[in-house]
């Protein structure tokens, strides 16, 4: 066991950090100090984690975790890096940060405020030490959040709110603005070129859509109708190709991404279908159009996320037949 | 299902719920943030959050996003947590520096629920017989911040010790019929011969239980299921053989009580004090409640 494998040293690892009192006992077992306020362990029977694995000890020494670095998070003073969504975005995605004047080693990377996770410093190199499927959860948090803060930051304009014809066609061009910045996101984050496909021809649809309700817009300013003239076609139903959902790694960003997705598409055609109810008929026509058209979106979504619940459903062992 | 139309009241109104989308409920993780705090964080992001009547800490949530994909789900400040899977927990009343037992305890939600109920002292050992499924175990415990957790892996029915500990839950694998509004598949009911299989592995479940817990100890005994026969079936198993006494529960939301014959099957009166959840009850999912007591 190297030297350093000593809660001595963990003490002095976690005071570089400004932690000066540890929140609980340390006990080290599976090459690992684990932060722990359980009174006792159980016999005969194997034990996977006792508490929260705080500090893991690897052969060039010790090396926080970054569940550890979270908990501890209001306790950390020191060597703390904030972040921006965008910064953050771009270690996660695996690429290293030019951050000169940092301290050399381990770090704590705080987004807003708040410790998310692990980071290393090496020369003026920031670096994510965050392990990869939360990295890939945290991507589609980015991206979602980002769908919703979009713009002023503020809280998004609620669409139950809105009454006149004109308000309807901002409402549903910022929802379309939502709807690309979140697929924008997510192609930029797809590891699977198919996948990446996907988002992109969605982000591109709904960039269209916007161009589509932004010329409809100016069109009811002018002359107080909507014309249903200049629909765009749906092009999306010919992008899932059994190969594409082979790829889909059901646990990654994808899959979760796929989800996501989902929940825009159903907002969105809720949002239509609810105001083609009230809408004067021409109106209307325009609105059932529109949510017709996200359907399409949402089929699309909801067939590749059928395909990987089927599939994690088995895989995973819930199924308790 | 059409064979519970005798047991569930408003048969129509249940259907009509199972139809229905479920509502999406968050619980609070209080070790790390206040609820008052959350609900402002949330709110600022554009999300509806109402209050449970009857549990300040947990939320009915809407939003444009999906629950499961806010900052703060990922920081572990809330887990979501259906309504119905929030109350065997209550059931069970687990209290700071106590020794509990969660025994099936994959993917984590009560377990950790647990843990805010004991303050997070004590010891609280969380096992469960699947390695795949104690990733989302571990994932859960570690995103909530629980440290007085040990997680084990044993067969639950094979779990060593002797009374060991002052509570015990067995939220007992099961057909899931409860759980149909999630899981369209699950609406026509399962097989006879699933419900029999799981019916000898939870009588195996609960004489366990019974044995780890010390005498005068409280095992709480859950289904998502509706089957007679994986609830009060497994009950009635260890009451005939004196392995404990049932004690009656009442549950802060509307509920119907345990069956007391079903079939040829007889349960007798006795049966009353446990609890069954109907969906059409208060918009949520269905379940089983069962609160025994190991004698001295």
């Amino acid at each position: 066991m190297p030297f350093y494998a000593d809660p001595n040293e963990v003490e002095k690892l976690l005071r570089e950090f400004g932690v000066e009192e540890i929140p609980g006992e340390l006990l080290f077992r599976h090459d690992a100090f684990w932060l722990t306020t359980a009174q006792g362990l159980p016999k005969g029977v194997k034990i996977h984690a006792v508490g929260i694995r705080l500090v893991r000890v690897q052969k060039l020494g010790l090396k926080p975790t970054s569940f550890g670095l979270m908990f501890l998070g209001p306790r950390i003073q020191r060597r703390r890096v904030e972040l921006t969504r965008e910064e953050l975005r771009e270690l996660l995605l695996g690429h290293p940060l030019r951050k000169p004047g940092l301290p050399q080693g381990f770090v704590a990377l705080s987004l807003e405020g708040e410790v998310v996770g692990c980071g290393e410093v090496r020369g003026e190199l920031l670096r994510c030490q965050i392990p990869r499927a939360r990295r890939q959860e945290l991507l589609i948090v980015l991206a979602q959040e980002s769908s919703v803060l979009q713009g002023s930051g503020k809280m998004p304009k609620k669409e139950e709110n809105v009454e006149t014809p004109e308000d309807v066609l901002k409402g549903a061009i910022l929802l379309e603005e939502r709807g690309k910045a979140f697929y924008e996101h997510a192609a930029l984050s797809a590891q699977n070129p198919g996948v990446k496909e996907i988002f992109s021809i969605l982000a591109r649809e709904e960039e269209r859509h916007k161009e589509y309700l932004a010329k409809a817009f100016a069109e009811f300013v002018r002359t107080g109708k909507v014309s249903l003239s200049g629909q765009p076609v749906d092009v999306t139903s010919a992008v899932i190709t059994p190969e594409v959902k082979k790829e889909i790694e059901a646990a990654g960003f994808e899959a979760a991404a796929i989800y996501a997705g989902m929940a825009l598409e159903e907002k969105a055609v809720a949002f239509y279908a609810e105001k083609a109810k009230t809408a004067p008929r021409e109106l209307a026509q325009f609105y059932q159009s529109l949510a017709r058209w996200e359907q399409s979106h949402l089929d699309l979504l909801a067939s590749l996320n059928e395909e990987l619940r089927q599939r994690i459903w088995h895989e995973r062992g819930f199924w308790p037949f | 299902m059409e064979r519970y139309r005798e047991i569930i009241p408003e048969w129509e109104a249940f259907w009509e719920a199972i139809l229905r989308p479920l509502p999406t409920v968050i619980r609070t993780n209080t070790l790390r943030i206040d609820p008052s705090d959350l609900r402002r964080r949330l709110e600022r992001k554009g999300f509806d959050l109402r209050p449970l009547s009857w549990d300040e800490t947990c939320f009915e949530i809407r939003g444009e996003i999906p629950a499961g994909n806010t900052l703060e789900h990922w920081l572990g400040y809330y887990y979501i947590q259906e309504a119905t899977q929030l109350l065997p927990v209550k059931a069970l009343g687990p209290k700071p520096g106590e020794r509990v037992l969660d025994l099936c305890a994959a993917p984590g939600g009560k377990t950790t629920q647990i843990a805010q109920y004991m303050e997070d002292s004590g010891l609280l050992v969380a096992n469960d017989d699947s390695a795949k499924r104690i990733q989302a175990l571990l994932a859960n415990v570690y995103r909530l911040g629980v440290r007085c957790v040990v997680v084990t892996e044993c067969p639950g029915q094979e779990f060593p010790g002797e009374a060991e500990f002052d509570r015990v839950l067995v939220d007992a694998p099961c057909s899931a019929e409860g759980v149909a509004r999630r899981f369209p598949h699950l609406r026509k009911g399962a097989p006879p011969g699933v419900i029999q299989r799981l019916a000898t592995l939870q009588k195996k479940l609960l004489v366990r239980a019974l044995e780890l817990v010390r005498p005068g100890g409280i095992v709480v005994y859950s289904t998502c299921t509706l089957a007679p026969e994986e609830n009060e079936g497994v009950v009635q198993s260890v009451l005939e053989r004196g392995l404990a006494e049932l004690l009656p529960w009442e549950p802060p939301v509307p509920h119907a009580r345990g069956l007391v014959r079903f079939g040829e099957a007889e349960y007798g009166p006795e049966m009353q004090k446990t609890v069954r959840i109907y969906p059409h009850h208060f918009d949520s999912e269905g379940g089983f409640i069962a609160v025994l007591r190991r004698p001295q």
